[in-house]
């Protein structure tokens, strides 16, 4: 079915099965596969977007449930070859190793700070506590997301 | 910049990953894409006694369903023993639930999934091997057929000295069963890839994998085709640890491509990982150790045994770690030690970070805990006391000729890490709450890396390669792959180093058997060692050529240059001197070749090894059963740290693993079937596990051999951080846990037996 979705800032028109979820839309009808896919059940953080504004598991989200809202990936963060100041925190922190979760754990921590400009460590810890990452161990990622809460 | 040797420098492929730019294997595209799916059998143990697809087949965009016939060459893969079917013949049996049967190609995903539904398979369960226990049985039944008593491969045996009149001499003597679990990678990035047929009509296969030459090789024999039309690329990996070593869907991409020449893409669900993956190898280790009353220990002893799932996978060579990593750092004159892997209808056990040491560091760390306190000697210095030494101490057990495996030439640094770790303490708090308990334990390692002096995966040696290009920019190449450890960065650095060129001129190349050199497979915390004194060999043979060449032009000797900066100088007079493109591109005009690879190799010890020690602070809350752990300090010597941050990075998470394995990691299994196979079931670490206090001390004893003086660090975070937080429990509350994870649930139940069995009365740590 024909549905419009509105994706950092740009007007998609497009048709898709109503079975898929918006995380299928984004990665294989639209082609941003910077939203990744760890367990498609909501288990793990890792297809993070921002609705409107909040956290929400892409893989749980109907697509064509959410056409005219506000859909943020992590594509629409930078803006060609500059970052927003999560990312470059992120990358000073030594916060990314594979970069797997590092798409989901950006959003979640950019719906944080929009809503919660100055928040402490254990809001942070809040604010990703449903983003899994195997590899870092959080601390950095932390430490990233309270830098980048200072600029 | 001084120097990039030792600087946090940001990572080369961060600002990709951060942009959502990065690309792993669910994100490559090909025009006419099709999708694959594989049907796995429900049973751990059964005859495959038909399938028919016919009803699949005929489903509209379904375009082919495969199955064992049409797997043209060898139907077999392992790394160490090829026992594993590429899939299951009609008339073989399944070993393992997920084993797999058929393969579906389809026009979309949902399409093939429906495909898989209707393909009927007839099966014959048979008996089920579900646990050491019973492949242990005498009339087991065999999991394969020609295995007798299960045993997978061979058993392994090492003896030294007499244990038995060490023990029979001893003051002192602790014996315990430990089982430790299996333990899930849960890698973020579940199994996938794409194989496409290029215009010459050779398959490329895209898709993570820690050994591209070892995969290319193995699939030329699945296809019966030669290897150099086979092309191996590993994108960027999203997480790995061990559980990318063995070929999973690689084959059934290529059989499926290669059936409908069309690029064909797979990617698994989680559910499919955990069943199909391998695992850390679950363990029974009976351990008995003897001391005298001043605390030397006089013998070891350990019987082992690991349930190596369905196939061998990596069995043959985790059980020869495992059994070698017993005596840790320490000096023990007298060992016998015996150990075997076993057939279940398990999952896979197979490589995963650490490799056997974990499970044999803590049955030997928590032994020595238990020694301590029956000789009241401080742990510290007991561990002090035992410490191997260098120049005296004996050689190591597996002794592989001629190579000795272990040279203590180097610095045995333990007893600076144990003092360090001392040091940075401070006190142990007090308990937050009356019916709270805290603790605090030490506990010491001496894990190993591969240096390049034995074969690995049939190859032997390291080749990696640099060229500098006419404008003085660098490439490096390497089929070591990248999944978070950071290789890029260091061979960047390294690179950028030897040629005094800035960062931002090298490009590093990776895991592709189009165009990198063989480097062995990435694993056995290796790749900062071998490939990065691979690429210095390389790089000074190019440095050669050019200083030469702008020895001539300046009028200096090449031994007064140096580079920096992007050019080269003459020692005495800065100013003099020219750029590196100048350079490069002079020497191009005169057909000077600027490329060099490096066949690395050394032969002054079998392995490289290092030192850490970990102290754990934790609190048990006696109601709940609740392990937090408060403070987890490592100090480790990494000889030199080429990029600290990295190291660090290394440390946090291989340490976060760690405390996944000891406290919440339960991967449930009854009659070969994983009761657990989720997230939300089997449960990793959250940053809300992260510990109030985790710190990471690195002590760089420069390692003559390293590049720059460093060693290797990518699986050591996680070794003892099980024996350290269940010393620190039993020191909390008094229980010597032997089986775990310490979930709330087993902690709170022994807690209720021990205030039972005595009457009632207080639950509180030992010293």
């Amino acid at each position: 079915m024909p549905i419009e979705l509105k994706i950092n800032g740009r007007i998609y028109q497009i048709s898709v099965s109503p079975r898929k979820t918006l995380l299928q839309v984004l990665r294989d009808d639209l082609g941003l596969t910077g939203t990744k896919e760890g367990c498609g059940i909501g288990e793990c953080g890792t297809c993070t977007v921002m609705l409107n504004g909040k956290a929400v598991n892409s893989c749980l989200i109907p697509a064509i449930r959410v056409a005219a809202w506000e859909i943020t990936t992590i594509e629409g963060l930078s803006d060609g070859e500059s970052l927003h100041s999560i990312q470059e925190s992120f990358i000073r922190h030594g916060a990314v190793q594979c970069g797997f979760c590092t798409p989901g754990m950006i959003m979640s921590a950019k719906a944080l700070l929009d809503a919660n400009p100055h928040p402490n460590r254990e809001e942070i810890k809040q604010a990703i506590s449903g983003n899994l990452c195997r590899c870092t161990g959080y601390k950095q990622i932390i430490d990233a997301i309270e830098d980048a809460s200072k600029k | 910049m001084e120097s990039y040797i030792g600087q946090s420098v940001n990572r080369l492929d961060a600002k990709d990953k951060v942009a959502g730019r990065a690309e792993y294997g669910a994100d490559i595209t090909f025009p006419g894409m099709i999708y694959g799916k594989t049907l796995r059998s429900p049973h751990p143990h059964a005859i495959l006694k038909k399938i028919d697809f016919s009803k699949a087949k005929k489903l509209k965009g379904v375009l082919t369903v495969l199955t064992a016939n049409d797997v043209p060459g060898l139907n077999r893969h392992g790394e160490f023993i090829p026992d594993q079917p590429v899939l299951v013949q009609v008339g073989d049996k399944v070993r393992m639930i997920g084993d797999p049967v058929a393969l579906v190609a389809a026009d979309t995903e949902e399409v093939a999934e429906k495909a898989l539904d209707l393909i009927e398979v007839d099966y014959e369960p048979l008996g089920v091997v579900g646990d050491i226990e019973s492949a242990l049985e005498p009339d087991s039944i065999r999991v394969h057929d020609e295995c007798e008593g299960n045993v997978c491969g061979f058993p392994w045996y090492f003896e030294r000295g007499d244990v038995e009149k060490a023990f029979a001499e001893a003051d002192v003597i602790v014996e315990e069963v430990f089982n430790t679990p299996r333990q899930e990678h849960a890698y973020l990035e579940p199994e996938s890839g794409v194989a496409n047929i290029n215009s010459r009509g050779e398959i490329e296969i895209y898709a993570a994998m820690q050994n591209p030459s070892y995969f290319q090789f193995s699939i030329s024999k699945i296809l019966g085709c030669s290897a150099h039309k086979i092309h191996i690329i590993s994108p960027l990996i999203g997480g790995s640890f061990g559980g990318k070593c063995d070929i999973s869907l690689h084959a059934h991409l290529a059989l499926l491509s290669l059936k409908l020449n069309r690029p064909v893409k797979m990617v698994w669900s989680r559910k499919e990982s955990f069943l199909a993956s391998p695992k850390r190898h679950p363990t029974r280790i009976h351990h008995k150790m003897s001391a005298t009353k001043d605390g030397r220990i006089t013998g070891l002893k350990v019987d082992f045994i690991m349930d190596g799932g369905a196939y061998a996978s990596h069995s043959p060579v985790v059980l020869i770690a495992m059994g070698g990593s017993f005596p840790g750092p320490y000096d023990i004159p007298n060992i016998k030690i015996a150990g075997k892997a076993l057939y279940t209808n398990n999952p896979i056990s197979g490589a995963m970070r650490g490799y056997g040491l974990p499970q044999a560091v803590t049955a030997t760390e928590c032994q020595i805990d238990a020694l301590c306190r029956k000789l009241k000697i401080d742990p510290f210095e007991f561990r002090i006391i035992n410490a191997l030494v260098a120049g005296k101490s004996k050689p190591l057990p597996y002794l592989i000729e001629p190579i000795p495996f272990i040279s203590l030439d180097s610095t045995v640094t333990l007893p600076q890490t144990l003092m360090k770790a001392k040091e940075i303490a401070g006190s142990l708090k007090k308990p937050s709450a009356e019916y709270k308990r805290t603790g605090r334990a030490i506990c010491c390692s001496m894990p190993l890396f591969d240096v390049s002096a034995m074969p690995v995966f049939g190859m032997m040696g390291t080749n990696v390669s640099v060229e500098i290009l006419p404008d003085g920019s660098a490439m490096v190449r390497s089929s070591a792959v990248e999944f978070g450890q950071g290789v890029t960065t260091v061979l960047g650095q390294i690179a950028a180093e030897e040629f005094g060129i800035s960062l931002d001129k090298v490009n590093v190349v990776l895991g592709d058997t189009r165009t990198t050199p063989k480097s062995g497979a990435t694993i056995a915390s290796r790749t900062t060692y071998c490939c990065g004194n691979a690429l210095m060999q390389a790089a000074q043979k190019i440095k050669a050529i050019l200083l030469q060449e702008a020895s001539d032009l300046l009028e200096a000797p090449a031994d007064i240059l140096f580079m920096k900066n992007n050019r080269v100088y003459v020692k005495e007079s800065p100013p003099k001197g020219i750029s590196m493109t100048e350079l490069s591109e002079r020497c191009y005009n005169k057909g000077i070749n600027l490329k060099s690879e490096s066949w690395f190799t050394t032969n002054h010890a079998g392995f490289g090894h290092t030192f850490m020690s970990k102290i754990a602070d934790v609190e048990v809350d006696i109601e709940t059963g609740k392990v937090e752990v408060l403070k987890l300090i490592t100090v480790h010597d990494i000889g030199k740290a080429i990029n600290p941050q990295l190291v660090e990075g290394q440390l946090t998470g291989g340490k976060m693993q760690g405390l996944g394995y000891v406290l919440m990691e339960d991967m449930i299994t009854k009659k070969g079937g994983i009761l657990t196979p989720s997230l939300i079931e089997y449960l990793i670490p959250t940053v809300e596990d992260l510990p109030e206090e985790l710190h990471n001390i690195l002590v760089e004893e420069p390692y003559p051999t390293g590049p720059y003086g460093a060693k290797g660090v990518g699986e050591f975070g996680l070794d003892t951080v099980a024996p350290v937080i269940l010393n620190a429990v039993y020191d909390a509350i008094g229980i010597r846990f032997t089986k775990f994870p310490l979930t709330p649930q087993r902690v709170w139940e022994e807690i209720q037996k021990k205030q039972k069995d005595s009457n009632g009365e207080g639950i509180d740590g030992s010293m």
